[in-house]
């Protein structure tokens, strides 16, 4: 008879947060490469969207907004336990720099 | 040619969004009490950057705030060194500010990118010895 895992053998804890740290228990980079999709996504959206109204688009405007939707995320990924310290600290470092560049282009 | 009084103002400015943006990550750890693994001042350059920023724009708000500001200051090493700077002044301040945004902008990259530390001490003498020419440039009014 075959016995299968429930939850509480792959986690300790059993609420939603438990549920998503489970594909990062073998492999770290599981919400990184998540993230990462989703900033691709919103950029593709803000810059395509722009450019069929207005007809020019703005890459780093769109990277910008994205990388701060980016940190918004791995704040609330780092409270669920699902991202390490060391990855918030690339996530953080990386958005830092691409809103400078905006910012400094900008003006 | 390019706008000095602008770049400064815009330095600023960025610098103090940076500052809001550490600000807001490590508040929203702390206000919801989650584990000291995943709390982001366990990098000591973040801890010591947002220390230091911290300390130096709030600072003299309260007698305790003052203290841990001395503390912070260290004493001369050197025999006969004639050290002119107030221990806390405005000039303190704004070395800290710099300082800390050197730190996120150049030395926290590099860190985080595992640049070899000789070329990152090469990469930094060029930036400054461009920075003190760009300072002369602007002082002989060839830039303005």
């Amino acid at each position: 008879m075959v016995t299968y895992p429930d939850l509480s053998s792959l986690s300790n804890d059993s609420s939603i947060a438990g549920l998503l740290q489970v594909p990062s228990a073998n492999y770290v980079y599981f919400w990184v490469w998540i993230l990462a999709g989703i900033w691709t996504i919103i950029v593709s959206t803000i810059y395509f969207s722009e450019r069929s109204k207005i007809g020019t688009g703005k890459i780093l405007s769109a990277m910008a907004v994205a990388s701060m939707v980016i940190i918004m995320l791995s704040v609330i990924g780092s409270i669920l336990g699902i991202i390490t310290v060391d990855i918030m600290v690339r996530i953080l470092v990386l958005s830092c720099v691409i809103i400078g560049i905006w910012w400094i282009s900008v003006k | 040619m390019t706008n000095v009084k602008s770049i400064v103002i815009n330095m600023i400015t960025l610098g103090i969004l940076i500052f809001a943006i550490m600000s807001f990550t490590i508040i929203t750890q702390s206000d919801n009490n989650i584990d000291d693994d995943f709390r982001l001042t366990n990098n000591t350059l973040i801890n010591d950057t947002y220390g230091d920023l911290e300390t130096s724009l709030d600072k003299q708000t309260d007698a305790q705030k003052s203290l841990n500001s001395t503390e912070k200051s260290p004493p001369s090493e050197y025999i006969g060194d004639l050290d002119v700077s107030a221990i806390i002044s405005g000039t303190r301040t704004a070395r800290s500010i710099i300082t800390g945004l050197w730190n996120v902008y150049i030395k926290l990259p590099m860190v985080i990118l595992g640049v070899n530390p000789v070329v990152a001490s090469a990469i930094s003498t060029i930036l400054l010895i461009i920075l003190v020419i760009g300072i002369w440039a602007i002082w002989k009014g060839a830039i303005t």
